[in-house]
């Protein structure tokens, strides 16, 4: 060992506390002496780390994370390499022990001066739920923003959230447009629409190419036609934007398949080949014994309905007609064998879900109304504009902040506007203010109104409602009972489906259902609804692991998942479903192909947002999987390294690909651990149907779903890898809190918050950390209730 | 330039300008004034960025051979009567850029990222090229998407400017008038917006009173963003009075959907006319779509296809979608130089994906044409140690007459190019 530089050795001795701030203490000058400086001096400065040049200064928050990667990198025994000599057990402890104080220090100095968060915008997600809450309309409104950019996972985490005048200008844009729906129905009145469509009607309007439903005996039928927009409806064209509720009359299965139903997808949409998107309103699962279908969906003005069956296994009905054209003349679909949906008429009336005439006028005028303020305008402004103000910035307004706006009101009614019009221009720079737009938090502990705030747009994604805004005045929420109490209701409340929208669509991908479309070719059974059912398994899934507490290793297994009769044929699973019943829980049988199912990793919206269109990578899937379900973080690719070119011809696996990939040094490290889950998941393709083969028509190679996790395990295939990870409840579940607590406060826990964490997760071991457990520790945690 | 998306919005929203007549001039005479200040010393004026996000298939882009005597690749037959009109440059790319796909961000800024870390992006060339000279016209700068709303066009602070992807909304923005009412409740909106910022002005101030240092970065966002958007809004209401220029195009009616390709000649077809009206130098256009089987031979998706995993087929489609986007380029630059536009227009045609099939960002495609530089050349580097493609950037910047030492990670200006 060499000598530890002298200044160390007299510091040691004299136990000065006063270091020079630049010099290391002594335990860990001699460390790096003895097991670092070899490569990390000037001279060789190996990864860009020169010891020599680091100052001991972990309060300086540009060298901080250099030294937490420093101690994170000893403490785990990646450093030094595993070829150099082991640093001896004592003098691994006291370097340690001795670098830990000081980072732990500096941290928590950091987190009570500036906090971890630094105002946290809200989503856009998050903004049309608080417009939609805050005024009682329901126009979709997040579209009209730019998307959110991700950042550690998450749209809510600060520090990747960007500002500029483009997105500016949209929030004005924004809440121009919001605050028109909201004045138009408070002052003109909401306009009533509600129609019937019997079977005949439905086919008229022949004009163009016809590819409308079929009329037999009084029935609509809608056949599995390829053609595009195959069920389309002209006449229901939508008179204006809005939300409908549509009931789909006597709905019945013409030759159901298996499982009782036809299956098939209610969209609207242009219905034109220059506007061909189509947006999904709902699932249809039309049975043998009729009954009647209630959807609700917002529609553009000029969509119109298509119903069709939109199942991938159905056998295909002819056109009947040359050019496009659809024609049932001469022919009897239903005796030729094909399944189609049929239904007796549809009524479309139009529905304000979020809120009726009177919800919306209390909002913009308080609850007595402009009455109240007949002939006297000017005394209206201040009341009604700190109101709008305080529910807008979910806190109380000082006289102070309040100023600009009611200025702009003030302003407004001098130059002559009436008094909605200078409401509404105060009430679009309060939508404008980052009091809205942020959620604003002062460091240290929060105050009751950020607690609130924090909770709501956790577990709602959306403001506090009154109740929670009350307990907030009277100062409760920093009691801890209230505030568990609080918890659980917001859980129970309907708007909780909100988060686990949110949150799913934000930890396991979900939004990102739509990213790349199946090679039709390879992929012949997938379909629209599969699809839909894919995210509907994955989000009931998650809520019921929630609202059950079900414990932290039903991430990785179970032996139930959510069905329904589409999603059991593309399983290959024989439950019993109730036909008609939709989304099921349902036990997973006990063969291997049942056995597979159970868990997150396999369910067909995971497998598909980890593949690409064409073909599947181990390298993909295990990343995922390792760090939105294992709690183990990857590293990204050293820079420079070739990417793999795939090769879908077949003959050559990825994974033979791979082992010349694995062979090098620098790459093997991180392959140890991103691989193996991936390749256990290599028995599912990009749609997530089993298989055994690569390629079309089993001529491919064959799949090896074996391998061994980075400790040593070795596993057969994905039956057995789950029985590796059901053993580790820990790491899954501060794998788990830690996304949720990124997910809820806006940015990722840190260095001196692991001890935080270690509570969580004890607090919730009794329950064998259940989800419900975890959460409800996590939002009575101090990382929850600290800036 | 504010950006609007709804259908109603857009007639509500578009900037507005004066009743007053329209004229019905000839395009060429529309065009003089813009013309006719041309400076006789050789600085280009305009900047367009084509962007594909899936990238072109390397082994039949780059040709054999280097320099003047290239024999010109499979893509580039099409165009060899461009040839002295553009530089084909191979074995670059922006260093430190990696992560396929998520490398968008970093097309034009070439600001090096690695994936999950959350370095901020920084600004892109057609934003830097706009912050300092596209105030002269009524857009600072053109964003624009095939499909969808992302870009590769950034801030200074590091935001992603959101793109218009509606061509009928474009030429709607860029051409059509408002009715005089509906210009009215405009200049009232652009009035009360700038006293919006006002007072998101004052509440940022007072944030930063009341949240201490933490935050500063933060609300320095704000405030530069309102200073910004209130620039705008003065500007805005400024061209409200001036009337929009008419143009020898059609308002496009329908968009073909399922032909990516068709999609971006509509774009182009517009961006021509924007450059010719002048009302915007600097644009960017990022090709995103997704069908193209509205392409003869061609029966499936484009990111399937470029997937093409060595098939024969799918690679033998994908290169009938490659070859019509080049060669849509290609009639671009005709136009442009049907104008005499060329040599003052710098036009870029690359991507972040130098393999879309590996989602490697090495190698990328790069065709640089017109701004009067001497083409007629194939750069060709190393493939396996890229030449720093951001040195490029560098020299479009120079040639615009600006003064700048340096973009991203370059070390230099283009060795080779020109002028």
């Amino acid at each position: 060992m060499l000598p530890a530089r002298p200044i160390a050795l007299f510091l040691l001795f004299t136990g000065a506390p006063a270091l020079d701030a630049a010099e290391p203490p002594a335990a860990l000058a001699s460390f790096f002496d003895t097991h670092c400086l070899e490569c990390h001096d000037a001279d060789v400065k190996k990864g860009g780390l020169n010891l020599l040049d680091l100052a001991f200064a972990p309060e300086d928050s540009a060298l901080f994370p250099t030294w937490q990667r420093v101690y994170e990198r000893v403490r785990d025994g990646e450093m030094p390499p595993a070829k150099k000599p082991r640093p001896e057990a004592a003098e691994h402890a006291a370097f340690l022990s001795t670098l830990k104080d000081p980072l732990l220090a500096a941290d928590r100095t950091a987190i009570a001066t500036e906090g971890r968060v630094r105002s946290r915008r809200l989503t856009r997600t998050e903004y049309e739920n608080s417009l939609h809450d805050l005024l009682g309309i329901d126009r979709p409104l997040a579209v009209l923003l730019p998307e959110d950019p991700e950042s550690h996972g998450f749209e809510t985490v600060a520090s990747g959230q960007q500002l500029s005048y483009h997105q500016l200008s949209r929030y004005l844009d924004t809440a121009d447009l919001a605050l028109d729906e909201a004045f138009d129905r408070a002052l003109k009145g909401d306009t009533a629409y509600r129609r019937d469509f019997a079977p005949a009607e439905l086919i008229k309007n022949r004009a163009g190419n016809y590819r409308g439903p079929e009329l037999r005996d009084g029935r609509s039928i809608s056949w599995p036609i390829t053609l595009q927009f195959t069920g389309r409806m002209r006449l229901t064209a939508a008179p204006e934007s809005g939300w409908y509720r549509i009931t789909l009359k006597d709905v019945a299965a013409v030759n159901p398949g298996k499982d009782g139903a036809v299956w098939g997808t209610l969209r609207s949409g242009k219905g034109e080949s220059d506007a061909p998107t189509l947006f999904l309103i709902g699932l249809v699962e039309a049975t043998k014994e009729s009954r009647d279908l209630v959807y609700e969906g917002w529609i553009e003005k000029g969509h119109l309905l298509e119903l069709r069956p939109n199942d991938a296994t159905l056998k295909n009905a002819p056109t009947g007609a040359k050019g496009g054209n659809i024609s049932y003349e001469g022919r009897n679909l239903a005796k030729a064998g094909f399944s189609g949906i049929a239904h007796r008429g549809i009524t479309m009336e139009r529905i304000h879900p979020h809120g009726d005439r009177a919800e919306v006028k209390r909002a913009l005028f308080g609850d007595e109304g402009l009455e109240k303020w007949k002939d006297q305008a000017a005394a209206a402004i201040e009341p009604l504009v700190a109101r709008f103000a305080r529910r807008a910035f979910r806190r109380p307004v000082t006289a102070e902040q309040l100023a600009p706006h009611r200025e702009i009101a003030q302003t407004a009614l001098a130059d002559g506007a009436p008094l909605p019009e200078a409401l509404r221009a105060a009430y679009r720079s309060i939508l404008c203010s980052p009091r809205f737009l942020t959620l604003v938090e002062a460091p240290g502990p929060l105050d009751d109104h950020a607690i609130a705030s924090r909770l709501s747009y956790a577990l709602w994604a959306g403001p506090p409602d009154w109740k929670l805004r009350q307990l907030a005045d009277e100062g409760a929420l920093r009691d801890p009972d209230k505030l568990t109490h609080e918890i659980a209701r917001l859980l129970e409340d309907e708007r909780s489906q909100r988060f686990v929208r949110s949150f799913t669509g934000q930890w396991l991908k979900l939004k990102q259902i739509d990213f790349t479309s199946p090679d039709p070719k390879q992929f012949r059974s997938f379909d629209p609804v599969l699809q839909e059912s894919f995210l509907q398994e994955t989000r009931a899934y998650f809520d019921e692991l929630v609202r059950e507490n079900l414990p932290i290793d039903h991430l990785v297994d179970s032996g139930f998942t959510f069905l329904n009769g589409r999603l059991a044929r593309h399983y290959r699973l024989d439950v019993p479903l109730k036909p008609g019943g939709g989304l099921q829980k349902a036990a997973l049988p006990d063969y291997p192909l049942g056995k597979v199912r159970g868990g997150f990793a396999t369910q067909g919206a995971i497998l598909k947002v980890t593949a690409d269109g064409t073909h599947t990578s181990p390298v993909i899937r295990g990343v995922f999987i390792n760090e939105r379900l294992l709690g183990v973080h990857i590293p990204p690719p050293p820079p420079g390294v070739p990417a793999i070119e795939p090769d879908i011809r077949g003959a050559v696996s990825i994974r033979d690909q791979l082992a010349k990939h694995r062979g090098s040094e620098s790459c093997v490290s991180c392959h140890l651990t991103i691989d193996p889950p991936g390749f256990a998941l290599e028995n599912f393709d990009p749609v997530g149907a089993w298989r055994t083969q690569y390629g079309t028509g089993k001529k491919g190679a064959k799949v090896d779903p074996s391998g061994t996790t980075r400790e040593g395990d070795a596993f057969a295939d994905i039956i057995s890898w789950k029985e590796i990870q059901r053993g580790r409840d820990e790491a899954l579940a501060r794998g788990f809190v830690r996304h949720f607590l990124t997910y809820a406060t806006g940015a990722v826990p840190r260095f001196s918050d692991e001890a935080i964490l270690d509570s969580i997760l004890a607090e919730a071991a009794p329950e064998q950390h259940g989800l419900r457990s975890l959460i409800t520790a996590a939002l009575t945690s101090e990382i929850f209730l600290t800036k | 330039m504010i950006t609007y998306t709804s259908g109603k919005s857009l007639s509500r929203r578009t900037v507005l300008r004066g009743a007053g007549v329209s004229l019905a001039l000839p395009l060429l005479d529309a065009m003089l004034p813009a013309f006719a200040k041309t400076p006789d010393e050789k600085k280009a004026k305009r900047f367009v960025g084509v962007s594909l996000a899936l990238g072109l298939h390397n082994p039949n882009l780059v040709p054999e051979g280097a320099g003047r005597d290239y024999q010109p690749s499979r893509y580039l037959k099409s165009i060899q009567d461009l040839r002295e009109d553009f530089t084909v440059v191979s074995g670059s790319s922006h260093p430190g850029v990696t992560g396929g796909h998520s490398a968008e961000g970093s097309i034009f800024s070439a600001c090096p990222n690695m994936r999950g870390t959350t370095s901020r992006n920084t600004i892109s060339l057609d934003q830097l090229m706009a912050k300092q000279l596209g105030h002269e016209t009524r857009f600072p700068s053109l964003v624009l998407n095939t499909a969808r709303e992302s870009s590769p066009s950034y801030t200074e602070t590091g935001a992603m400017i959101p793109a218009e992807n509606d061509a009928i909304r474009l030429f709607t923005r860029l051409f059509v008038d408002d009715k005089p009412a509906e210009r009215e409740r405009q200049a009232e909106l652009l009035r009360q917006g700038r006293s919006v910022m006002d007072a998101v002005a004052s509440e940022a101030k007072a944030l930063q009173r009341e949240l201490g240092s933490a935050d500063r970065d933060k609300l320095d966002a704000w405030f530069t963003g309102v200073r910004d958007l209130e620039q705008r809004l003065v500007a805005n209401e400024a061209w409200v009075n001036r009337p929009k220029p008419k143009v020898d195009l059609a308002k496009p009616t329908a968009i073909p959907r399922d032909n990516e390709v068709g999609v971006q000649r509509i774009f182009l077809d517009i961006v021509h006319m924007a450059l010719a009206t002048d009302s915007a130098r600097f644009i960017t256009l990022h090709i995103t779509g997704n069908n193209v089987t509205g392409i003869e031979g061609v029966d499936e998706s484009y990111h399937n296809l470029s997937h093409h995993g060595m098939d024969d087929e799918k690679l033998r489609q994908l290169t009938v979608v490659e070859q019509a986007a080049i060669d849509a380029w290609g009639d671009f630059l005709r136009k442009l130089k049907g104008d005499s536009l060329l040599d003052e227009t710098m036009v870029l045609l690359t991507s972040n994906l130098g393999n879309a099939s590996s989602h490697d960002n090495k190698n990328m495609p790069v065709l640089f044409a017109g701004g009067g530089f001497q083409h007629g050349q194939h750069l060709a580097f190393d493939q396996k140690e890229n030449y720093p493609l951001p040195n490029l950037y560098l020299s479009t910047l120079q040639r615009l007459g600006l003064e700048e030492e340096g973009f991203a990670t370059s070390t230099g200006t283009m060795t080779g190019l020109e002028a």
